[in-house]
This record gives structure tokens, C-alpha cells and sequence, in this order.
């Protein structure tokens, strides 16, 4: 456990090592796109993405909510608490919205 | 002392009398695998597998009258804790028989999930016993005979001997139709080279390239479905169908080629989220995929919401470099999954978005 933030538990996600080495080695670079891109994702149901300590993802709702969540694979039911509803990726209304 | 590094499970699954147990008793009989530990769940009353198992290997323990996959999973797990304080004298490797109604996700999740057993243990193949008698009208009363191929690396037809060599035929064209990335084999009597079941798996540094370069031997070399030719639409993702007729479920593999290099993190996020949303519906997938700032291929393979770390492969396995995707999915539709994918490899940002890429994204070729 980190003295300073608290932080404890396991951060690890199943993508995390190839999206390190996909950035050339910088994984701040590598999770500020992944970041990015999640917002792009979360961005119908009001909720925003961002980053903590380099070590976990701060999800905010529409109401004002705040989540953190451990890791990738947390990311998106911490998604599905704050913003009210649940994201699916093969949603023809959210796949429309984000060919825009 | 055992061996270095974490120590090897091999699940066996299999139908009600489909010839686990006799394939463990086959295994168990190799002096390679005289240091091997061995756990039996049976689901009834009184246990007799392990009686039978007894005769040949020294240390086995019995799970009985509950199912490992949910019921006593606490066991399990003390079991194996147990085992590790015992294991002075080094097993070299467990063999877990589960009941014939088992669901493995659930014990490959308790596995890989448990802040301890993950660093003493590591996952090896998951064997099915097939019955080449029944297996057909099993499929129709029951899914657990599905989920139990779809999420095989090796399948193992047993009986062959009670039925028409064509009707053998038939039957591995079928297993295969469930589970492509699979080998299958076919057996009397549990009579099969252990080589081909255990010697190789996903998991072990020293093998991961050959497993992965076995999963597409067979090409996806079938009839394209809704690919129309234009430029923008062959660097797309294609998607091959092959749908199992059953009563039981709307199972199907589905093969996804991938001819240009993909963003990571937009391929990423999409299976993650797709493991978040539709988890339970997604028995196995597979993959080696071309990345578009590596020359290293990446490997992928999950059971249901459970996708293990990918990681790079030291180079590519023979063939073609095309990304390519076996996912096995129950209820989802082919064309939805397609649209989905290529929507996510074109988000803004990820391909084509040029002022948020950092330095050294290469990107896609003409």
C-alpha cells in the first residue's frame, strides 16, 4: 500500500502490459489515450473519465457522483453506477453516436 | 523440490460417463506424472471416482456431494492452500476431475482470481471427454455438454470403437464446428499420447508460441460473410459464421480476420467491455492480433468475462500475419459483434485520430 495516497488492492487489468509496450514503453502516454478513448465511450451517458494517481480511473456522473475504480475491467461497471444505465457496446444508439 | 515457477492445473471436464476417469486413470499411470496431485468432485451421495483413481496415484482428494464450480468452492481453495504446505516433496502438477455438470469458468476464475493461489499455481490445458456414443443426444437435453467443448483446449473423443469409423468422422467435424481453435483427438479406453493433452498449453512461457500457432491451422478459409469489396471495407474486420444446429442454445463460433494492424487500446477497451456486458455469453475466445506499433504479435484468450493478461509472443507463429479472433458466444448476433468492432477500431483517437496519437504511433498503410 502506498503511504501517501492509500492506495492498496489489485490495479493490474488484462490489457495493461501490451498497451505499456504499445506506447513505446510510456504507460502514462498509453493510459492517458485509453482514458480518451473511454471518454469517447462514456461521453452519451454523462459520465467522464479520468485518471487518479496513475493508478486507478475517477468516474463522475451526470448527478455529481464520484466512483473510483481499480482498473480496466472495474472501469465499466463503475460506468454503469454513476451514469444510471448500462453501456453496451453493441447498442445500435451507441455505435450510431459514436460513427459521427 | 518441485519444478521452477508455478505449478500446472489441468482441468478435466466431461459429461456423465463420458470417460473422465478413465482418462485420468491413463495419465496417471505414466511415471511422468507420479509427483501429480489429483482432486476429484463428484456430485452424489457416496464418491466412488476416486476409488478407482486410488490405484494409482498416491495423493488424491475427494470433493464430494457438491459442485466445485460454485457449492464448494471454499474447499477448493483450501485444499489447494493445503496442499502447497504439504508440498515439500514437490508435485509436479494437479489434475482436477470435475463433476459431469461442472461449469470451469467458475473454478479457472478461482484460480487465476485468488491473491495467493495465482502466484503458486498456473493454469495448463482444459480437457474434454467427449462421449462418441451419447454425445450428439446429450447435446440436444443438456448445454452443459457445450460449454464444456466451447471452452476445451483439448477435446478427446472417447469410445470411437462403439461406433462407424464415418460416424467418428461426423462427430469431429461437429466438435470442431463448436470449438475451432481446439485439438481434437479420439480415443479408447483413455489410450491417447499424453504429449498431445498436456505437453503444450497457452500458459507456459516455453510453449505459449507453438499453442497459439496451433489455434488457426485450419485457415479461415470460408465463405466471407457481407465483406463488399471496396478499399475502406477490406481494412475492416471480416467475420466468418459458423452456426451449431442444437435444440439447446444459440451457440456459434464466430472467426474474425483482421488483414490490417490494430490500435490496442480501442481493440482493448472494446473486449473489455464487451467481457463486462456480455460476459456470461461469451464461452472462449482466442486470438493472435497485429498491432499497429509492434512487430511482436499479441496473444488473447479468455473464458467467459475472465480474459487472461495478453501478452506479446516473440514472433510470429508460421502463416500470415492477418489478426485472427475465434470467439465462441452464445446468444449474440454475428452481425451486431462485427459492427460493434469496427465501430471501436475507428474511434476518433484511436486509428485516425492524428492531433491526440502520441509520437511514435505508426500509422494504418494506404
Amino acid at each position: 500500500m502506498c503511504g501517501l495516497c492509500g492506495l492498496i488492492g489489485d490495479t493490474s487489468c488484462w490489457s495493461d502490459d501490451v498497451a505499456a509496450g504499445a506506447a513505446a514503453g510510456n504507460r502514462r502516454q498509453a493510459r492517458a489515450r485509453m482514458i480518451r478513448l473511454a471518454n469517447l465511450v462514456a461521453g452519451p451517458s454523462r459520465v467522464r473519465i479520468s485518471d487518479w494517481n496513475g493508478q486507478k480511473f475517477l468516474v463522475s456522473g451526470p448527478t455529481g457522483r464520484k466512483v473510483l475504480a481499480a482498473n480496466g475491467s472495474a472501469l465499466w461497471q463503475a460506468v454503469d453506477d454513476v451514469g444510471g444505465k448500462k453501456i453496451d457496446p453493441l447498442s445500435p444508439e451507441l455505435l450510431r453516436l459514436l460513427d459521427g | 523440490m518441485a519444478d521452477a515457477g508455478p505449478i500446472p492445473i489441468n482441468l478435466i471436464t466431461g459429461y456423465l460417463g463420458s470417460g473422465k476417469t478413465t482418462l485420468l486413470r491413463h495419465i496417471l499411470s505414466s511415471a511422468d506424472f507420479a509427483r501429480s496431485l489429483v482432486l476429484i468432485n463428484e456430485f452424489g451421495e457416496i464418491g466412488l471416482d476416486h476409488l478407482l483413481i486410488g490405484n494409482v496415484a498416491a495423493n488424491s482428494v475427494l470433493f464430494e456431494n457438491g459442485c466445485i464450480c460454485c457449492s464448494i468452492r471454499g474447499d477448493f481453495r483450501k485444499a489447494m492452500l493445503e496442499a502447497l504446505g504439504a508440498n515439500a516433496g514437490g508435485y509436479g502438477r494437479v489434475f482436477l476431475e470435475m463433476t459431469g455438470l461442472a461449469d470451469p469458468a467458475p473454478v479457472i476464475a478461482a484460480i487465476t482470481g485468488d491473491p495467493v493461489l495465482r502466484h503458486h499455481y498456473r493454469l495448463g490445458n482444459i480437457i474434454a471427454t467427449v462421449d462418441a456414443v451419447h454425445w450428439s443426444d446429450e447435446l440436444d437435453k443438456d448445454a452443459t455438454v457445450f460449454r464444456q467443448i466451447a471452452v476445451a483446449d483439448r477435446i478427446l473423443l472417447t469410445k470411437p470403437d462403439l461406433v462407424s469409423e464415418e460416424a467418428v468422422t461426423r462427430s469431429i467435424a461437429q466438435i470442431r464446428q463448436i470449438n475451432p481453435a481446439a485439438t481434437i483427438a479420439a480415443s479408447t479406453m483413455g489410450n491417447v499420447d499424453t504429449g498431445i493433452l498436456i505437453g503444450r498449453d497457452i500458459y507456459s512461457p516455453a510453449t505459449k508460441s507453438a499453442e497459439a500457432g496451433s489455434w488457426f491451422a485450419p485457415d479461415l478459409k470460408r465463405q466471407s460473410v457481407g465483406a463488399n469489396g471496396d478499399s475502406e471495407r477490406k481494412r475492416r474486420a471480416s467475420f466468418f459464421a459458423e452456426r451449431v444446429e442444437s435444440h439447446t442454445e444459440g451457440i456459434q463460433s464466430i472467426a474474425i480476420s483482421i488483414p490490417d494492424p490494430i490500435d490496442w487500446h480501442a481493440f482493448g477497451l472494446w473486449l473489455t467491455l464487451m467481457a463486462h456486458r456480455h460476459g456470461e455469453r461469451i464461452l472462449r475466445i482466442k486470438g493472435i492480433v497485429r498491432l499497429i506499433d509492434s512487430d511482436q504479435p499479441v496473444v488473447l484468450h479468455g473464458v467467459q468475462s475472465l480474459l487472461h493478461p495478453a501478452e506479446h509472443l516473440p514472433e510470429w507463429p508460421a502463416g500470415d500475419r492477418t489478426s485472427k479472433i475465434i470467439m465462441i458466444v452464445r446468444g449474440l448476433n454475428r452481425a451486431e459483434i462485427e459492427r460493434s468492432l469496427n465501430t471501436f477500431l475507428s474511434l476518433k483517437g484511436g486509428l485516425s485520430g492524428a492531433d491526440t496519437e502520441p509520437q511514435g504511433t505508426l500509422r494504418l498503410g494506404a
